[in-house]
């Protein structure tokens, strides 16, 4: 370990091949800098470093590569941690992230779900567009699968912004890795951008009420929120699009919900689905249903104005519209199919 | 007789003062409290070489680096109940047009009670002084953390959001009350102009906050399972911001920030820095009890900027103020990082902006 002067600048290039050993000779400086500084994090960081060059860390790193798995490690790192070189877009979307973790949501898409999907023309090839579907099932994986088959099958692969609930964000791990899968936290402000930087936004009106419904009530659509999705799509003037959603409900059905122990873990429910009693959280994997993703004829409401954002009833009126509107496609798409697991 | 002279003088510097502002709209006659901090000895230096200000009064309890022959120093202690007095006869006799209130502490203290003296009181004396003085501006620095970390943040949070700050921390909750303070000026006299200008985080080679000395260790927590985005602001930027403000008009809060954000976890590698992953069930306990060690200068709490995120939208200081920062926030932080920290000299704070 060299000493550098104190006054000397610190070398860039120094740092850049070699972040941690620039650290270690930066560290007795900065642990002198002030003397309230001497007992705190500092030297534990310094201690645990040493520790760790000292169990040969560095080797064991060292003998995973000559196995030949540094392709490995090195995509898995890529994954897991967050280079200090990547570009994230302005609402956290990593691209390397994203395609990084794609083959695996593909497979899923492809051979779990065998997701089949209409109608992906409806959405526009570039700009802005506000896409409508119906929640369901118990974990909000359904907005996965309709990121996921516009990714495949859309004419122009487009990269829908799905907006998710709030909880998600409350839950440690669960937001930061949806926040890189591009995923956006549900509110008007996140939403109002997204359409004016022309983004195709993916919403589920029904929020919570839709994903947290019970078996019983499968297919039923529950109230549009308070029309938050048509002010947006009549202040930005983004075409609504329509989707239908089926299969998803089944993948996973909702037989109870525990309230209280989920309070304190700021989630809205632990959903209880009929394997949770027999294994565990391992109950939360989902049935391999046969999915279908119906897309409609976009809903143009820009006719009516801007203004019209501040006209309840005509909101209202053009809420129910879209509603009866996904729920038609749901209907249609129920009435074709014979079987929950085959289609 | 002594003190006959001495009102008469006073009373001859008042009318000298009101002839000079109202002879001089365009020239600015400048006073600034917190003149010793960073942004403040920044601009002194600033408007030292700036033709169209002619005067500057310098407010604080030790004499700026920077002063030079426009500038006339007043020891000012805001703590004090008489600060708003004092000030409203000095703005007054030296006919300043434009305040900058810039007063703020960069650290949280542990004396919570004279903190509150300082920044939330100090304010209001500050607020009082400009309205007996009628000055034209009013222009106050503050920071994006009086929006305060929640995990219902919408991304980019607009001046407009409420400013929920972080109870548990007096620090933050004193910058907002002290824009409250501001506000209520605004609301009561029209006639002068107020401008809060909220400070993404500020890092760069010279500026000192809790945060330039958390970012300065080499190892920092980092919550399990959370990884908001941040964004930094260069200070050379905040002085940008500082002087675009100072030397036009631009009534109502403003967020001056960067263009970009970074994830923490960028900004920890970006450093070199080794993260300590901690769940917060720990973490909060920890800190609290360093902080009450003195070990550490973050009050537990305060951990929940690591936590959630509190970007703030400056779209609207882009596109009216006419802000345009030179640095993104991964320049920022490069430039910051690059940098060794040493103390302040006068040599730094006079360089060209």
């Amino acid at each position: 370990m060299t000493a550098s002067p104190v006054d000397s600048p610190r070398p860039g290039a120094a740092r850049s091949t070699d972040p941690q050993l620039g650290d270690l000779t930066d560290a007795p400086f900065e642990l002198f800098e002030s003397e309230r500084d001497v007992l705190s994090l500092d030297i534990i960081g310094e201690a645990l470093r040493r520790m760790g060059q000292s169990v040969g860390l560095d080797e064991l790193v060292r003998i995973i590569d000559e196995m030949g798995a540094a392709r490995v490690r090195e995509a898995l790192s890529r994954i897991l941690f967050q280079p200090a070189d990547r570009v994230v877009d302005p609402f956290g979307l990593d691209v390397e992230f994203y395609d990084a973790v794609f083959p695996l949501v593909r497979w899923v898409h492809d051979h779990w779900f065998r997701v089949e999907s209409t109608g992906l023309e409806h959405i526009p090839d570039a700009g802005r567009a506000l896409i409508v579907a119906n929640h369901s099932g118990t974990i909000p994986i359904d907005g996965l699968m309709v990121v996921t088959t516009a990714r495949l099958n859309h004419p122009s692969h487009r990269r829908l912004r799905a907006l998710v609930e709030n909880f998600v964000y409350h839950m440690p791990w669960v937001g930061a890795l949806f926040a890189r899968g591009g995923a956006v936290r549900a509110c008007q402000e996140n939403a109002t951008a997204l359409l004016e930087a022309d983004e195709a936004v993916l919403v589920f009106p029904e929020g919570v009420k839709g994903i947290g419904k019970l078996y019983k009530k499968r297919y039923r659509l529950q109230r549009f929120g308070r029309g938050g999705a048509i002010k947006l799509a009549l202040s930005t003037g983004a075409p609504i699009v329509p989707c239908a959603i089926v299969g998803a409900e089944e993948a996973m059905p909702l037989i109870g919900k525990v309230s209280w122990l989920a309070r304190p873990l700021g989630i809205p429910y632990i959903p209880v689905t009929p394997l949770t009693p027999l294994l565990g959280p391992l109950g939360l994997i989902p049935f391999p249903t046969k999915w279908f993703i119906d897309f409609g004829e976009p809903i143009d409401v820009t006719e009516a104005g801007a203004d019209a954002v501040h006209d309840r009833v005509l909101v209202n009126r053009l809420n129910e519209r879209v509603r009866r509107e996904v729920q038609s496609l749901i209907d249609r798409r129920l009435a074709a199919r014979r079987s929950i697991f085959f289609g | 007789m002594a003190t006959k002279a001495k009102q008469r003088a006073g009373e001859g510097s008042r009318v000298d003062g009101e002839r000079a502002r109202a002879a001089s709209s365009a020239a600015s006659r400048v006073a600034i409290t917190g003149a010793c901090t960073y942004l403040g000895q920044r601009l002194i230096a600033a408007l030292e070489r700036d033709a169209s200000c002619e005067h500057i009064v310098a407010l604080d309890i030790a004499r700026p680096l920077t002063a030079r022959t426009k500038t006339r120093f007043v020891r000012l202690d805001l703590t004090h109940p008489d600060a708003d007095e004092t000030m409203a006869a000095t703005l007054e006799a030296d006919g300043i047009t434009t305040l900058c209130h810039l007063a703020f502490l960069g650290f949280p203290s542990r004396s919570g009670a004279w903190a509150h003296e300082l920044e939330a009181i100090g304010t209001l004396y500050v607020m009082n002084a400009a309205a007996a003085a009628s000055v034209h501006k009013v222009v106050m620095s503050s920071t994006t953390m009086v929006y305060g970390p929640y995990p219902d943040n919408p991304n980019y949070l607009s001046e407009q959001h409420p400013m929920r700050g972080l109870r548990a921390s007096r620090w933050v909750s004193d910058k907002v009350g002290a824009e409250r303070e501001l506000a209520r000026l605004a609301k009561e006299r029209a006639d002068i102009i107020t401008t809060s200008l909220r400070f993404a985080p500020v890092v760069g080679p010279a500026y000192k906050s809790l945060i330039t000395k958390l970012l300065r260790r080499a190892a920092l927590p980092r919550l399990m399972g959370f990884d908001p985005l941040m964004q930094f602001l260069h200070e050379e930027d905040a002085v940008a911001a500082l002087l675009l403000a100072v030397r036009g008009d631009h009534p109502g809060p403003w967020n001056i920030v960067p263009e970009g954000v970074l994830y923490y976890s960028q900004v920890l590698k970006l450093g070199g820095k080794l993260p300590l992953p901690l769940p917060r069930v720990l973490a909060a306990p920890a800190t609290t009890a360093l902080w009450n060690l003195e070990l550490l200068d973050m009050p537990g709490r305060f951990l929940d900027y690591f936590r959630y995120s509190f970007c703030a939208d400056g779209s609207r200081a882009y596109e009216t103020m006419g802000f345009s920062p030179r640095y993104s926030t991964r320049a920022a932080l490069e430039s910051f990082f690059a940098a060794r920290s040493s103390p302040a000299r006068a040599a730094d704070l006079s360089e060209a902006s």
